[in-house]
C-alpha cells in the first residue's frame, strides 16, 4: 500500500513540476488535489487488508557501507499515513482558496514532495536513509516561506539541526559498524560517548521541532500567509523531529539528559502559551499554538516511541483546527458576517469531526472531539462576551478577535490533556469556567506585556552573539596576527627576504671586477699563507 | 594487452601534442577567438574518452596498481619510466580533467589572450595526468616537480597578482620542497637502489636513515598541503587570484601533496613514529578552525571557496595520517566528488564575480533572476555542505566517523570547522538569494547554454556517484 502511495505521489509532483510554469494555475491545482483524492482513495481501502508491504533496494554498494533504500511499513505506520493524507489535502485546498497566494500550485507541490519525504522518513529502517530525507526536507521547506529573512534563518537553523545530528550519527557508526537501525537499538547503551550523542541529537530534534530557546526561526516566520504557516508546521520540518525522535529513541534514552526533556517540553509549552497571550498579529499566535503542539508530542513521543503512530495524526489534526479557527475568526470580513461564519464554522466542526472520528475510528463514545467541539463554541461565546468589555481600548479594537481566540486555544490544549481518558463531564464544564473567567482578565495586563516587545527580541541570538562568535573572531583575529603574521610573515618570510636583498646587494659584490684585482689575490695569497703556516706550526 | 599498455603513456602525450596544438593554432582578431580553446577542449574530451576506456580493464577487485608500462630511459642506472593505474588514480585524473575542461568553457568568452593560457594548461595536464600514473619513484618526482612550471607561468600572466615578490617567494618556497625531495630519493638510491613505490613502501624502519627519509618526504609533500606553517604562499595566492581556471589548477597542488603522501606511506610504521602523529592533528584541526573562521569572517566569495577547500583536504590529510583502511578505501571516491564540486564552485562564483564587474552591478539578489544560475549554484552549494545529493555526504560522513573514532576532540574540532566553513558558503548563497534593487543584472546575464550544459553533466555525474561510485564504467 505505501509504495503505491509513495510512487503515485511521486508522478503527480512530476507531472506538477512541467505544468507550474504555465497559466490557470488555479485550475491545475483543483487537479492536482482530484488525483491526489484519486490515490488516497484508491491506496486506503487497503489498510486492513495488507498487514505490511515492503520495497528494498541496495542503492549505495560501499566500501564497508551498505545502504538500503526502503519503503516498507507496519500497520501502524500505515494508520497514521492515511490521517495525514487528508490533512495534505486540506493543505492544497488551503492553497486553493487562498486569493492572494499566486504559487498555490507550487506550494502544493512542495506539500506533496514533503509528504513522500515523510513516507521516506517513517519508513526508513537505517541511518542514511532518514538523514537523507530529513535534509532533502530541509532543502524542501526552504522553499515554502517567500520571505528572504525567514528563508535564512530557516535555512541555518535546520542546517544546524542536520550537522548536529550528522555528527552524532557518525560517533554511532563509527562505535557499532552498522548504519541498520535495529543493530544500533542492540548496542545503544555500549555507544561511546553516549552523552555527547544525546545531546547532538537532542538538540537537532528540538531545533527541527521548534522548542523553547531553539524556535527563532520558526517566530521568524510571521510575516508568512496562512497557507504557507500550515505547510511548514503540518508536513514538514518540525513533524520530521517527531519521526526522527521515534526512530532514534534507543539513543536518547538513558543518557544525562533524560530527565532535562521533561523540563525543557513543558518549559517550551509553557513559554508558547504566554506567547498566544502576547503575540499581537494572528500569525504569531498561529505559530505559537503549533508550538505549543509540537511541545507536547516531543514529549510524549520521547517517554514512548510508539505514540508516534497513535498521538501524531491526532495532535496535527487539532493543531490544525485550531490555527484554522484563529486564521478565519481573525480575518477582516469575519465580523461583518459574523453570523454566517458563525453557522460556517459550526459546520465545518462538525464535518471535520464527523471525518476524523470516520478515519480514527474513534467511537461516539470517545469525548475528545466533541469537547473540542464544545470549547470551540465556547470560545465564540466568550468572544462575543468580550467585544463588548474591550472595544473602549483603541489597541484592542482592531485584535479583539484575536483575543476572543485565547480561550478556544487555551481550551482546547487544557481539554484535550486532561480530558483524554476522563469522561468527566463536571469537571470538563469546571474547567470551562475556569477559562472564561482567565479569558475576562483585564486586558490592561496584557497591553502592558505586549508593550514590552520581548517577543520579537531573540535573547538566545544575542547571548550565542556575545558567547561564541565575538570571542571566536577575536581569537581568529590573535591567530593571524599571533602566529601567521609575526612568526610566518614577519619571521619566516622576513627572513627570507633579507636574505634575498642580501643576495642582491652585497654578495652581488662577488660580480663586480674586485676578483680580479691585484689587490684580491695578494689578501687571498696572504690569508693562505698565514693558514698553511698555522697549520704547518701545530700539526 | 600492448594495446592496453600504450593507453597510459597516450593519456599523458595527448595533452602535450594538444599543447602542440594550441600552440601552432591561428588565435587573432582575424580568425576565429576560440581556436585555441576550442583545440584544447577537444584535447581533453578525447583524453576523457582513453580514460573512461583504460577503467574497462581495471579489476575493481584488485588492489595495487595494474596495467604496469615500462618506458625505458636510463637503463644503466636502473631508472627507466614506470606507469600503472588503479581506481584511485583513475578517478582523481578523470575529476582534473573534468574540472579543467569546465574552466577552459567558462573562460573561453573572456578577451584575453587564450593561446598562452590553453597551451601551459594542456601542459599542466600532462604533467598532473603523469603524476597519477607514475609508479615509480624518479618519474613521479619528474612529474611533481614539472607540474609547477606551467602553473607559475600561468600565476605570473594571468593570476593578476599585484605583487611580484609572492609569485617569487612561491617560487623559492616550491624550490626548497622539490630539493628536500630529490634529496631524500637519491639517498634511498644510492643506499637501497630502490626505485619502485612498492618497494618504498615495504622499507623498514630498522634502518637508522629511514624515518629522516620518510619526514624529509612528508615536510616535501606538506609544502603543498595549506597546513600551517606551510600554507601561506598557497593562501595568499589563491585567495588572490580573480581567473577561475588559474585558481582550479592551483587548488590542484595540495591534491598532488596529498596523493604523493598517498602513494608513499609506508606498509609499516613503528609505535614510536605514529605516536607523533598527535601533533600533525593537533595542527591540522587548527589550521583548519582558524581558516574556516577567516571565511567565516570574510565577505569574499574567493575567499570561502579558497577555505572550503582548504579544510577539505586537511580533513582527507587527517584521513591518511589516521592510518585507518576505511578512510584509505573511500580516498578516491571523496576527493573525486570534492573536486568536482570544487571545480564547479569556482567557476559559478567567478562568473558571478565577472558579471558583477562587468555591468557595475551588485551581485546581490542575482540569483532570483538567473533560474539556471540559480539551479546549478544552489546544487552545488547544498553538495558542498554535505547535503545528500552528491557523493560528498557518503564519504563526508565514512571520513568523519573514522576520524570520531580515533579522537572525538579532534572530530569535534573538524565537525566545528567544517560548519563555519559550510555556513559562510551558505550565507553567500542566501546573499545572492535576496533581492536587491541595486541588482541589475537579470535574466540576460544567465549562465550560456553551453556553460549550463556543463554544469548539468557535473551534476549528473554528482547524483549518479551518490547511488554508485562506479557507475560510467562498464566493463566487458
Amino acid at each position: 500500500m505505501v509504495i503505491n502511495l509513495f510512487i503515485g505521489l511521486i508522478l503527480i509532483s512530476a507531472a506538477s513540476m512541467f505544468i507550474t510554469q504555465g497559466k490557470r494555475r488555479k485550475i491545475w491545482s483543483i487537479l492536482l488535489l482530484a488525483a491526489l483524492c484519486g490515490v488516497s482513495w484508491m491506496v486506503v481501502h487497503d489498510l486492513h487488508i495488507v498487514s505490511d508491504s515492503g520495497f528494498m533496494y541496495q542503492w549505495l554498494p560501499y566500501p564497508k557501507l551498505q545502504a538500503d533504500f526502503n519503503i516498507s511499513a507496519s500497520l501502524h505506520m500505515q494508520q497514521m499515513l492515511t490521517p495525514m493524507l487528508y490533512l495534505l489535502a486540506i493543505l492544497i485546498f488551503f492553497n486553493i482558496i487562498d486569493n492572494k497566494e499566486s504559487y498555490s500550485l507550487n506550494i502544493s507541490v512542495l506539500n506533496l514532495l514533503s509528504f513522500i519525504m515523510i513516507i521516506l522518513l517513517a519508513s526508513g529502517h537505517d541511518l542514511f536513509q532518514l538523514m537523507f530525507a530529513s535534509a532533502l526536507l530541509s532543502i524542501i521547506c526552504f522553499y515554502i516561506p517567500d520571505d528572504a529573512q525567514s528563508r535564512h534563518k530557516l535555512f541555518i537553523y535546520n542546517f544546524l539541526a542536520e550537522m548536529a545530528c550528522f555528527t552524532a550519527l557518525s560517533i554511532v557508526y563509527s562505535a557499532v559498524g552498522s548504519i541498520s537501525l535495529s543493530t544500533i537499538s542492540n548496542y545503544s547503551a555500549k555507544i561511546p560517548h553516549k552523552d555527547f550523542v544525546a545531546f547532538l541529537l537532542l538538540f537537532s530534534f528540538g531545533c527541527k521541532a521548534g522548542l523553547a530557546f531553539f524556535n527563532g526561526h520558526y517566530n521568524a516566520l510571521f510575516s508568512q500567509p496562512f497557507n504557507r504557516l500550515c505547510s511548514v508546521f503540518v508536513l514538514s520540518l518540525p513533524f520530521s523531529s517527531l519521526v526522527l525522535l521515534a526512530k532514534l529513541s534507543p539513543l536518547v534514552s538513558g543518557s544525562l539528559f533524560a530527565d532535562m526533556v521533561k523540563y525543557w517540553c513543558l518549559l517550551s509549552f509553557m513559554i508558547a502559551g504566554i506567547h498566544t497571550l502576547v503575540a499581537d498579529s494572528y500569525r504569531s499566535k498561529i505559530i505559537a499554538v503549533a508550538q505549543m503542539f509540537y511541545a507536547l508530542a516531543f514529549y510524549n513521543i520521547y517517554i514512548d516511541a510508539s505514540q508516534l503512530y497513535i498521538i501524531t495524526p491526532k495532535l496535527l489534526s487539532v493543531m490544525l483546527m485550531c490555527m484554522s479557527i484563529i486564521y478565519y475568526i481573525t480575518t477582516p470580513y469575519f465580523q461583518k458576517t459574523i453570523f454566517l461564519k458563525l453557522f460556517q464554522l459550526i459546520g465545518s466542526f462538525i464535518i471535520f469531526n464527523a471525518i476524523l472520528i470516520f478515519i480514527t475510528g474513534l467511537l461516539p463514545s470517545q469525548q475528545i472531539w466533541l469537547a473540542f467541539f464544545y470549547a470551540a463554541i465556547l470560545g465564540m461565546l466568550t468572544r462575543m462576551l468580550m467585544i463588548d468589555e474591550i472595544s473602549v481600548n483603541s489597541y484592542f479594537n482592531e485584535n479583539r478577535n484575536i483575543l476572543g481566540a485565547i480561550s478556544t486555544v487555551i481550551l482546547s490544549a487544557a481539554i484535550i490533556l486532561y480530558t483524554s481518558e476522563s469522561r468527566d463531564w463536571l469537571q470538563m464544564i469546571k474547567l470551562c469556567g475556569v477559562f472564561v473567567l482567565f479569558s475576562a482578565v483585564p486586558s490592561n495586563f496584557f497591553a502592558k506585556i505586549i508593550k514590552l516587545n520581548l517577543w520579537n527580541y531573540n535573547i538566545i541570538e544575542s547571548v550565542y552573539e556575545k558567547l561564541f562568535v565575538t570571542p571566536l573572531k577575536f581569537f581568529g583575529r590573535i591567530l593571524w596576527l599571533a602566529f601567521d603574521f609575526m612568526l610566518i610573515e614577519r619571521g619566516v618570510i622576513g627572513s627570507a627576504v633579507s636574505f634575498g636583498e642580501f643576495t642582491s646587494t652585497k654578495l652581488r659584490n662577488l660580480q663586480t671586477d674586485f676578483p680580479f684585482s691585484w689587490m684580491f689575490w695578494l689578501i687571498f695569497g696572504v690569508g693562505c699563507l698565514i693558514v698553511f703556516a698555522g697549520v704547518y706550526t701545530y700539526d | 594487452m600492448t594495446n592496453q599498455l600504450m593507453m597510459l603513456s597516450l593519456i599523458v602525450i595527448i595533452p602535450f601534442l594538444g599543447m602542440l596544438f594550441v600552440l601552432t593554432s591561428k588565435d587573432d582578431s582575424l580568425s576565429s577567438h576560440n581556436n585555441s580553446s576550442n583545440v584544447a577542449v577537444f584535447t581533453i574530451l578525447s583524453n576523457i574518452i582513453m580514460i573512461w576506456q583504460i577503467f574497462a580493464f581495471i579489476k575493481k577487485t584488485q588492489n595495487g596498481m595494474q596495467l604496469q608500462q615500462t618506458i625505458r630511459w636510463l637503463d644503466y642506472l636502473g631508472i627507466n619510466f614506470v606507469f600503472a593505474v588503479d581506481n584511485m588514480s583513475l578517478l582523481l585524473i578523470l575529476a582534473v580533467h573534468i574540472i579543467i575542461l569546465g574552466g577552459i568553457i567558462f573562460i573561453r568568452t573572456e578577451d584575453i589572450k587564450q593561446k598562452a593560457m590553453m597551451a601551459f594548461s594542456l601542459l599542466f595536464l600532462s604533467m598532473t595526468t603523469g603524476l597519477f600514473i607514475s609508479n615509480d619513484i624518479f618519474s613521479f618526482f619528474i612529474f611533481y616537480e614539472g607540474m609547477l612550471l606551467p602553473l607559475f607561468m600561468l600565476i605570473g600572466m594571468h593570476g593578476e597578482l599585484k605583487k611580484n615578490s609572492l609569485l617569487n617567494g612561491f617560487f623559492i618556497y616550491n624550490l626548497i620542497g622539490c630539493i628536500i625531495f630529490l634529496l631524500g630519493i637519491l639517498w634511498v638510491y644510492k643506499n637501497d637502489g630502490i626505485v619502485s613505490m612498492e618497494a618504498f613502501a615495504r622499507l623498514s624502519s630498522r634502518k637508522s636513515y629511514i624515518p629522516w627519509i620518510w619526514l624529509a618526504f612528508t615536510i616535501a609533500f606538506m609544502f603543498r598541503i595549506p597546513i600551517w606553517p606551510f600554507h601561506y604562499f598557497i593562501a595568499a595566492i589563491n585567495t588572490k587570484l580573480r581567473n577561475p581556471l588559474v585558481f582550479i589548477e592551483v587548488s590542484l597542488l595540495p591534491l598532488s601533496g596529498l596523493y604523493a603522501l598517498y602513494r608513499f606511506w609506508p606498509n609499516y610504521i613503528p609505535l614510536e613514529i605514529s605516536q607523533h602523529f598527535v601533533w600533525i592533528n593537533v595542527i591540522g584541526v587548527l589550521t583548519m578552525l582558524f581558516i574556516s573562521l577567516i571565511g567565516f569572517a570574510n565577505s569574499d566569495s574567493q575567499y570561502r571557496v579558497f577555505a572550503y577547500s582548504t579544510i577539505y583536504y586537511i580533513m582527507y590529510l587527517l584521513g591518511i595520517f589516521s592510518q585507518n583502511k576505511n578512510i584509505f578505501a573511500n580516498l578516491n571516491y571523496a576527493l573525486f566528488g570534492f573536486l568536482l564540486v570544487l571545480g564547479g564552485l569556482e567557476v559559478v562564483t567567478a562568473y558571478i564575480r565577472r558579471q558583477e564587474l562587468l555591468h557595475a552591478s551588485s551581485s546581490q539578489g542575482f540569483l532570483c533572476r538567473a533560474r539556471r544560475l540559480s539551479l546549478i549554484y544552489s546544487f552545488l552549494i547544498f553538495s558542498a555542505v554535505g547535503y545528500p545529493i552528491s557523493s560528498m555526504f557518503t564519504n563526508n560522513f565514512l571520513i568523519l566517523s573514522q576520524l570520531l573514532s580515533v579522537n572525538i576532540h579532534m572530530g569535534a574540532v573538524l565537525a566545528l570547522s567544517w560548519l563555519l566553513v559550510s555556513i559562510s558558503l551558505i550565507s553567500e548563497m542566501l546573499r545572492l538569494k535576496t533581492d536587491n534593487k541595486e541588482c541589475f543584472l537579470g535574466k540576460s546575464n544567465d549562465l550560456p547554454k553551453d556553460c549550463f550544459i556543463y554544469m548539468l553533466i557535473i551534476i549528473f555525474m554528482l547524483l549518479m556517484s551518490f547511488i554508485h561510485p562506479l557507475w560510467f564504467v562498464f566493463t566487458s
